[in-house]
């Protein structure tokens, strides 16, 4: 498995995820691609940092 | 123990349906629905052509361990019965949604188990509960916005990855343990952190930052006494710290957004190495006592700790170091401060009569 850990850094803030993926799914995708899907989940996490209402 | 596979695209399963395992991967059909100690796989064998829903239904399953790989038609998990995984988690970087709000819990007396959520919300509370385990983080875990993150029994390594969910508790007396690395862990709901049953629970707060992060109703960060890294005020909720703890800090990253308060349990001391929670222009910390009246108490051994642009109401700061509060407001009940105006510009200034 391809192991691609990231952070970002939000206000101070640092979020920490990884993407794993299979040696034909990291075959397949593009730079672009994993940037968008790192940047999703980063901005994913930013907006739970102001929403939570139950 | 065997190997299942799921196959024929949409489905429910369940402790009895058969109509969708396989013992290969794109098989026939008809295979035992899979017991505690079996593997499953949800895979590109999985569907029938198109984009498929598994819901799970009455009764629960309980399998060993669970992989969903390779999809190449999206994927939903449904359903809103519990299950149980008795063994490690793995979870596809795309075409998979787990809008399941059942509870998963982690079950079993399996070692060394992984989770790696891959991106994926878990839309269902998540409950670490198994004695002598161990499960460690692969990946950020984001549990929805309503879902808790629960230590029942068993030890959770987050690895360093961020961690994300209304509230995350731990309760009773078995053997549990909790540690955070470097992690982030986000906490959104009105009681989002509760460590308040100690017994036999070892927490290690690492370099980790704990954010309270919920706006206009308040929270509680029940700390049972122990020893914290960062923990943050990150919302408009006014937050209620409580036990005796010990704090690496305490900040206030909410500050460049709105004004907040943190109140601090009163005839209880928390001890910093640092307190670097502050107000801005306009946007002012308030940091006071759950009792009017009645002190809390701030204690660091040495330094000086500046907070600016806070109101402070019935706190007790002491400990060896000195407190300063800068274009601050005395609201009373305080001990051990020195409020001080911000020093004042410097340069030459023109009086006109």
């Amino acid at each position: 498995m391809i192991v691609i850990d990231f952070e970002r850094t939000h206000q101070g803030l640092q979020f920490r995820d990884s993407i794993r993926l299979s040696q034909a799914e990291f075959d397949a995708i593009t730079p672009e691609q994993i940037e968008a899907m790192q940047e999703a989940r980063f901005q994913s996490w930013v907006a739970s940092l102001s929403a939570s209402e139950e | 123990m065997a190997d299942r596979y799921w196959v024929g695209g949409s489905g429910s399963w369940n402790s009895t349906n058969t109509g969708n395992w396989s013992a290969t991967s794109g098989g026939s059909s008809g295979a035992s629905a899979p017991v505690a100690g079996d593997d499953v796989f949800f895979d590109a064998g999985s569907d029938s052509g198109a984009g498929f829903t598994v819901t799970v239904t009455a009764t629960g399953p309980t399998v060993r361990n669970l992989t969903v790989s390779g999809l190449d038609q999206a994927m939903i998990l449904a359903g809103s019965t519990a299950f149980a995984v008795q063994g490690s988690i793995s979870l596809p970087a795309s075409n998979f949604t787990w809008s399941a709000t059942g509870a998963l819990n982690l079950t079993g007396s399996a070692s060394s188990r992984t989770i790696l959520p891959n991106g994926v919300t878990i839309n269902g509370l998540v409950n670490f509960n198994s004695a002598s385990s161990d499960w460690t983080l692969q990946g950020a875990l984001t549990l929805g916005s309503t879902r808790n993150f629960v230590l029942s029994n068993g030890a959770v390594n987050t690895a360093g990855y961020a961690v994300t969910c209304q509230n995350l508790s731990t309760s009773g007396t078995t053997t549990r343990s909790l540690t955070l690395g470097a992690s982030t862990v986000t906490c959104g709901g009105t009681a989002p952190w509760d460590l308040s049953a100690t017994t036999n629970l070892t927490f290690s707060a690492g370099t980790s930052n704990i954010i309270l992060s919920r706006n206009t109703n308040s929270k509680t960060f029940a700390g049972g006494g122990l020893t914290y890294n960062i923990v943050s005020q990150g919302g408009s909720g006014a937050l209620v710290i409580s036990g005796a703890n010990t704090f690496a800090d305490i900040q206030n990253p909410y500050k460049s957004t709105g004004a907040t308060t943190i109140n601090f349990t009163s005839g209880v001391t928390q001890t910093v190495s640092a307190f670097t929670a502050s107000g801005e222009a306009g946007r002012v910390l308030t940091i006071q006592s759950t009792v009017g009246g009645s002190a809390a108490t701030l204690s660091k051994a040495s330094g000086t700790v500046t907070v600016a642009h806070c109101t402070i109401k019935d706190l007790t700061a002491t400990g060896g170091a000195t407190w300063v509060a800068t274009d601050s407001v005395d609201g009373g009940g305080n001990t051990g401060w020195t409020f001080a105006s911000a020093a004042a510009p410097t340069g030459n200034f023109l009086m006109l009569f």
